[in-house]
């Protein structure tokens, strides 16, 4: 009898409770049986924002939310649509997302272009095609635990988002039918982008494929808008560039302006290699040896070398002064200078004239200079200091042997 | 017995003077080791931050054109009171404290 | 010294008699001996200690001229005294390693009184006052090593001033009047200053005046050897044969200490930031070494008390006993003097293992 009624009890608090956590969040009875069953859309739907907003699942699904019994709540009147096709998915979210006044009510700050940009995008333009394997609404945001995009478990957050593009698009297999490479995502992890944002988690400043691509009206930029957006970050790089000889030249050529030289993903540290004459150089691509395109390459080539070759000597330099005991951080301030104008000299080529570059290489020259002044005094310091140790030692010397005799001269001791 | 926590800022760097600073505009200058930046907002009245930018460390600049402070490596901007507002810096940058002495700025570090 | 009554010193003495009545005082220095014999070596070190005292008041005057005690300048100002100012490295490095030989120094002499038995009737007070003299430069140290306001010193102060703070009653607010405040701040480094500059200075001078007069008064201790065996007595004149003696080990202190001085000079490293975590393996100056490694060794709790105050009774139990020998060892027991020594010779051994341990570590 007393385990029947414990059973009786149990059984009518766990009805209770998942009446009670689906009474919490919209969904009506829905959850009674979806927080049970195995498909996992109750417990994402606990951390969902259109749950906290108070939509429930009829809103995309239809069907009769009031009804406990499945058959019940999911007959055809009810206007049940069960799981959403890829086009369906699209209809269901733009509907609300791009309807101004519905959004001004409940999220006034939200855009509501992104059904507009997504029909501009390769990913929408190939659904209106029928194809069912691109990427839509769900498949960034997920279905019920969307999360606000500056969540970090959300996986359009900025760090997450190339592992969410590339699980698509790194997929050989899944992308073979699509006219596109897979090395992005291999590309793009291996490159300065990548790894400010997933190693040092620059969230702010380093960009995912969406910084570059576009979220909604994702779709590889046209050549003429390359160098507006790497400029979007890289402004004074992309405003020297359009000033300087190159761009036309470029434009005639069709050449996808910062992409040529740099790379789209795979976007490695400028090394000094590059503005080399040596075949293979990025500089040769066009220019052949000899060229005043040439010419002006090795210039910068070697101006930089020589740069570099600066700072290790006045390294090794001040280091060795330190190590002495000498104190050299006078020098070092000249470094850090030096070290500023150098990076600067590195955009300035970027409007690849030979004047502008002389005038800030003179800068760093001057600093570079500066620097090794202090270390060569440092240096000379110390040889001063040994060489006042040994006059003075030998003066105490003299002394020391001064009274040692006058000692000897004493009367002795009785 | 001690009186609680009196630390007074005592060095003390003299950064420009009124007549040659025009009003929105900016100066870089030497503040102990570090290089730090006054500005002269369009009111007449100065801000001095250290010069270093929150993100990468790059030497931030006054531009008159935007009445912002620039960062020119990845364009990262910041407003008159040194807050982050555009681009990749996290945090704005560290301020100093600005003291008139008749027609010179003197800045000093915040107490 | 030739007598003859031409010699400019004996005019300039004329000159001073003839105005003062230094008399009996210049009998009296002429008269003063030195025991010659073994253990007469020993006798030098009280001299090198002072020797060195003068060397860093000269320097630490010099110093002055070009510090600025306060946390923001500091740093800075020891920086440039260092890399600017003519001879500044020189002066700074020499004032450091004068502080640290001179503590050594004081060491030897202190050891070698004990080991002679100098401290016994009627010299206590000279043991007193010796010993005073003793805490009074181990404070000279811990206060002058927090004035470049450098990392080092920093966390080093942090952790000297935490110690004293386990004293049980009393340690908490002496610690808050040292440091100024809850924690080793700003406010620190001034009250460090006036007390390495103007307090301890003040108190030194007195002590070593008396210390002085005492030895001046009581003549220097004679070997004990000399009661059994009175042949062996032999002295000589302070004046000119100790004092010349003297001033060679003192012209010879002074050339070590400048060779140290350029070859090991002072480092200074980065400056102190109240807000960043201690770097590893921070410890004190070498004097402080094996009270460190002592309090180390401490079990957490020992009956009622923290291991660390356990250690602190401990070393001021130590330190008591030692100030009291003149009164425990009066030479009447054979035993209690050898005990006595003994205790000293493991004291000694003792010191110098945790002092070894220290620096190891």
């Amino acid at each position: 009898m007393t385990k029947l009624l414990t059973m009786a009890l149990v059984t009518l608090g766990m009805a209770l409770a998942s009446g009670a956590l689906a009474d919490d969040l919209p969904g009506g009875k829905c959850l009674e049986c979806h927080l049970t069953v195995d498909d996992g859309v109750g417990e994402l739907w606990q951390d969902d924002v259109h749950a906290r907003a108070g939509i429930g699942c009829d809103a995309c699904h239809g069907g009769d939310a009031t009804q406990e019994d499945s058959d019940l709540a999911k007959r055809s009147a009810t206007g049940y649509r069960g799981e959403l096709s890829a086009r369906e998915i699209v209809s269901s979210c733009g509907g609300c997302h791009s309807d101004v006044e519905y959004m001004k009510e409940r999220k006034p700050l939200l855009p509501v272009d992104q059904l507009e940009k997504y029909w501009t995008s390769e990913h929408g333009k190939l659904l209106v095609k029928r194809e069912p394997r691109v990427a839509q609404c769900a498949s960034c945001h997920g279905a019920h635990g969307v999360r606000e995009v500056n969540d970090a478990k959300s996986p359009v957050y900025a760090s997450n988002v190339p592992a969410m593009c590339g699980g698509c698009h790194a997929d050989a297999d899944y992308m073979s039918d699509f006219d596109i490479k897979t090395n992005q995502y291999d590309g793009y992890v291996q490159s300065v982008h990548g790894k400010a944002l997933l190693e040092k988690n620059d969230v702010r400043g380093a960009p995912a494929c969406n910084d570059c691509h576009g979220n909604h009206g994702a779709a590889p930029p046209s050549i003429d808008a390359i160098t507006k957006i790497c400029g979007t970050c890289h402004s004074y790089n992309a405003e020297l560039f359009l000033e300087s000889p190159l761009a036309p030249a470029f434009k005639e050529k069709s050449l996808a302006d910062c992409v040529a030289c740099h790379g789209k993903h795979l976007i490695r540290h400028v090394s000094d290699e590059w503005e080399g004459d040596k075949p293979g150089a990025t500089c040769r691509k066009c220019h052949e040896e000899g060229e005043e395109g040439s010419e002006l390459a090795l210039y910068f080539t070697d101006t930089f070398g020589s740069v570099r070759e600066s700072f290790d000597d006045i390294e090794q330099l001040l280091a060795e002064a330190e190590v002495k005991g000498m104190d050299v951080t006078e020098g070092e301030d000249y470094v850090e200078a030096a070290r500023q104008g150098l990076m600067q000299a590195r955009t300035l080529m970027h409007s690849f004239s030979k004047p502008v570059m002389e005038e800030k290489v003179s800068e760093i020259a001057a600093n570079q200079a500066a620097a090794l002044e202090v270390g060569y005094a440092a240096l000379r310091g110390l040889e001063d200091r040994r060489r006042g140790l040994a006059i003075s030692t030998l003066l105490l010397l003299f002394l020391t042997i001064g009274v040692a005799i006058k000692i000897r001269t004493l009367p002795p001791l009785d | 017995m001690p009186p609680p926590e009196q630390e007074a800022a005592v060095s003390a760097v003299k950064a420009a003077s009124l007549t040659e600073m025009a009003p929105n505009s900016g100066k870089i200058f030497k503040f102990g080791r570090k290089p730090a930046l006054i500005v002269r907002q369009p009111d007449g009245t100065f801000r001095a931050f250290l010069a270093k930018c929150t993100h990468l460390d790059c030497v931030v600049q006054y531009r008159e054109d935007k009445e912002r402070i620039w960062c020119a490596c990845h364009d990262g901007f910041y407003d008159l009171n040194g807050t982050n507002v555009s681009g990749p810096p996290p945090r704005p940058l560290d301020a100093l404290e600005v003291h008139m002495q008749g027609d010179d700025v003197y800045v000093t570090r915040k107490s | 010294m030739s007598t003859s009554p031409e010699n400019p010193d004996r005019a300039l003495l004329a000159w001073v008699k003839d105005r003062y009545p230094i008399g009996k005082f210049v009998e009296w220095a002429k008269h003063k001996t030195v025991p010659v014999g073994r253990g007469a070596f020993w006798y030098y070190f009280g001299g090198i200690s002072l020797f060195l005292f003068l060397i860093q008041v000269g320097t630490g005057i010099l110093l002055m001229f070009y510090y600025k005690g306060s946390a923001d300048t500091a740093f800075a100002s020891v920086r440039f005294i260092s890399a600017k100012v003519p001879f500044g490295w020189l002066v700074r490095s020499v004032h450091a390693w004068s502080a640290n030989l001179m503590i050594f120094s004081v060491f030897i002499h202190m050891f070698s009184v004990f080991f002679m038995r100098a401290y016994r009737k009627p010299r206590e007070l000279t043991w007193i006052s010796g010993l005073v003299l003793l805490a009074l430069l181990l404070g000279f140290g811990f206060s002058g090593y927090l004035l470049p306001w450098n990392e080092l010193a920093f966390f080093a102060t942090k952790v000297g001033t935490d110690i004293v703070g386990v004293i049980p009653v009393i340690g908490e607010p002496i610690m808050y009047v040292l440091r100024g405040g809850e924690d080793v701040t700003g406010s620190t480094l001034p009250r460090f200053f006036a007390l390495h500059v103007a307090f301890f200075p003040a108190l030194l001078t007195v002590f070593i005046a008396a210390h002085l007069f005492f030895i001046q008064m009581q003549g220097i201790h004679e070997p004990e050897a000399w009661e059994a065996h009175p042949e062996q007595r032999k002295t000589m004149p302070f004046f000119p044969h100790f004092f010349m003696r003297e001033l060679l080990l003192w012209l010879i202190t002074l050339n070590i200490v400048a060779v140290l001085a350029v070859f090991f000079p002072a480092e200074l490293g980065i400056e102190a930031d109240p807000f960043s975590s201690a770097p590893a393996g921070i410890k004190p100056e070498w004097y402080f070494l094996s009270t460190f490694e002592f309090l180390k060794y401490m079990p957490a709790h020992v009956g009622p008390l923290e291991g660390e105050e356990f250690g602190l009774l401990l070393i001021s139990l130590g330190f008591l006993l030692w100030c009291l020998v003149p009164w425990i060892d009066r030479g009447r027991s054979r035993r209690i003097t050898t005990i006595v020594m003994v205790t000293g010779v493991a004291i000694l051994v003792f010191l110098t293992i945790l002092t070894y341990r220290g620096f190891a570590a």
